[in-house]
């Protein structure tokens, strides 16, 4: 019999309850509101519904969760959101603790099953980082600063405002 | 399972009515039982308020013709939802046809013109297959509705066969050269959220388009100008485009760190000019 536990976080949740015009809330807010996470409920259902008989574990919830992975056959990882912000912590807790023949696995809230090879986890970081810091829009806000005069002249010298 | 089975049962369940959460009927100062005056007076300011610069003295009067086409104009919905645009024809004293392959639209565009006292013709028809004579009305459009069923290219030649020579089109689709698709579908969720590994172009617009927060609804494949402009310019003689983006001020937000809460009005407008997610489409059919 396959032992399977599903482990789900939500450490986004202090991002979404940021309140106030600090500009680091106002940042995590913006950066929860694209992720998109969700519920415990959507994930515990999403989770048994793919692997029912399966162990649903908050890890908020249970102190012990990591033991409950080393006598798993089967884990996966539930990220609320789709690409596990801020799971780097669990998921070199959960490979250093599985057994080595486990299978680890990234179940999404897209509804997505990964396998967590390391070319898998390269791509997860990366798009972490990206997320996380918002390097791509805060080079995009520079491109627009430069953009924008250019074209508000050439739709002002076509008459158009 | 048939595609237009499928996406007509989604729109049914799902329907759009601008609410916080796509299909469900719940704003800002609560929720409303949809088919009741209170909704519709909901829907209609909602609807008003997200598409604010495109009106005048009367709501989308800077889009629609109301000048042209006077009290006993043959005018034809292709789309109808909940019946906000085809009510405001009504009320100019056309006869109007509104069509929708939703159910729930129609009991909803009906219950809508009894409430309010307005004469219409409201039937569930299919856009790739209308019923009407050749030539029957004088106005025909079609509101951010046929980029949600494949067969595009069958509901415009429908569209144009039910027109009459001389009369005029509107449609609004979604901009497939727009900041929201560009931004928000293929690098926020294409590349960033890796769903462009499991899903293929449509699949992915129509997943991150309406219902986006959601689970996505099942056909969006938004179009280009230059495909477009291919598309009508054997019907019409005097066609044109016109492209908006009343979605970018919540865009910049998110896109624009810092900056996307000051942009001056002059700068927003001038990229919803050219990268809006709207394209609005119109002109006289030859």
């Amino acid at each position: 019999m396959v032992k399977t536990v599903g482990i789900y976080w939500n450490p986004l949740k202090d991002y979404e309850a940021a309140s106030g015009g600090n500009p680091l809330r106002l940042f995590r807010k913006v950066v929860h509101y694209k992720a998109n996470p969700r519920s415990a409920e959507y994930m515990k259902s999403l989770f048994l519904e793919r692997h029912p008989g399966g162990d649903f574990i908050d890890k908020d919830a249970i102190d012990g969760w990591l033991e409950t992975v080393a006598c798993a056959d089967f884990v996966a990882l539930l990220y609320p959101d789709s690409i596990g912000l801020r799971f780097g912590g669990v998921e070199k807790a959960v490979f250093k603790k599985a057994k080595k023949d486990a299978v680890i696995v990234a179940l999404n809230g897209r509804k997505r099953e990964l396998a967590l090879d390391s070319s898998t986890l390269g791509a997860l970081r990366l798009r972490r980082f990206l997320e996380r810091t918002m390097l791509f829009e805060f080079v995009l806000s520079a491109v627009f600063l430069v953009a924008s005069p250019v074209l508000v002249v050439y739709d002002l010298l076509r008459g158009r405002r | 399972m048939n595609d237009k089975v499928e996406i007509a049962e989604w729109w049914a369940k799902n329907p759009m009515t601008y609410g916080q959460t796509h299909g469900v009927a719940e704003y800002s100062d609560g929720a409303f039982t949809p088919g009741t005056e209170e909704f519709f007076n909901r829907v209609d300011r909602e609807f008003f308020d997200w598409n604010r610069p495109l009106h005048d003295k009367r709501p989308f009067g800077l889009l629609f013709p109301y000048d042209e086409f006077p009290a006993g104009s043959r005018v034809l919905e292709i789309g109808c939802g909940m019946g906000t645009m085809s009510s405001l024809w009504s009320r100019a004293g056309a006869e109007v046809t509104a069509v929708d392959l939703n159910p729930f639209a129609i009991e909803m565009t009906t219950k809508r013109f009894e409430i309010f006292g307005l004469r219409g013709d409201i039937r569930r028809e299919d856009a790739n297959a209308l019923p009407f004579d050749d030539g029957q009305f004088d106005y025909v459009y079609s509101w951010g509705v046929l980029h949600h069923s494949p067969n595009l290219e069958k509901s415009v030649s429908e569209m144009m066969r039910v027109l009459k020579p001389g009369g005029a089109f509107g449609i609004m689709l979604y901009n497939r050269s727009s900041i929201w698709q560009w931004y928000c579908t293929e690098y926020v969720e294409g590349f960033l959220h890796n769903e462009r590994r499991f899903l293929a172009p449509v699949a992915l617009t129509s997943r991150y388009g309406d219902g986006y927060r959601e689970e996505g609804n099942p056909h969006t494949w938004p179009v280009t100008k230059e495909e477009m402009a291919e598309m009508l310019r054997r019907y019409s003689h005097d066609l044109k485009f016109k492209i908006f983006g009343t979605e970018l001020d919540s865009v910049f937000r998110t896109m624009l760190p810092v900056i996307g809460l000051k942009l001056p009005r002059l700068v927003k407008k001038a990229w919803a000019r050219h990268f809006g997610w709207s394209l609005w489409m119109h002109g006289h059919r030859s």
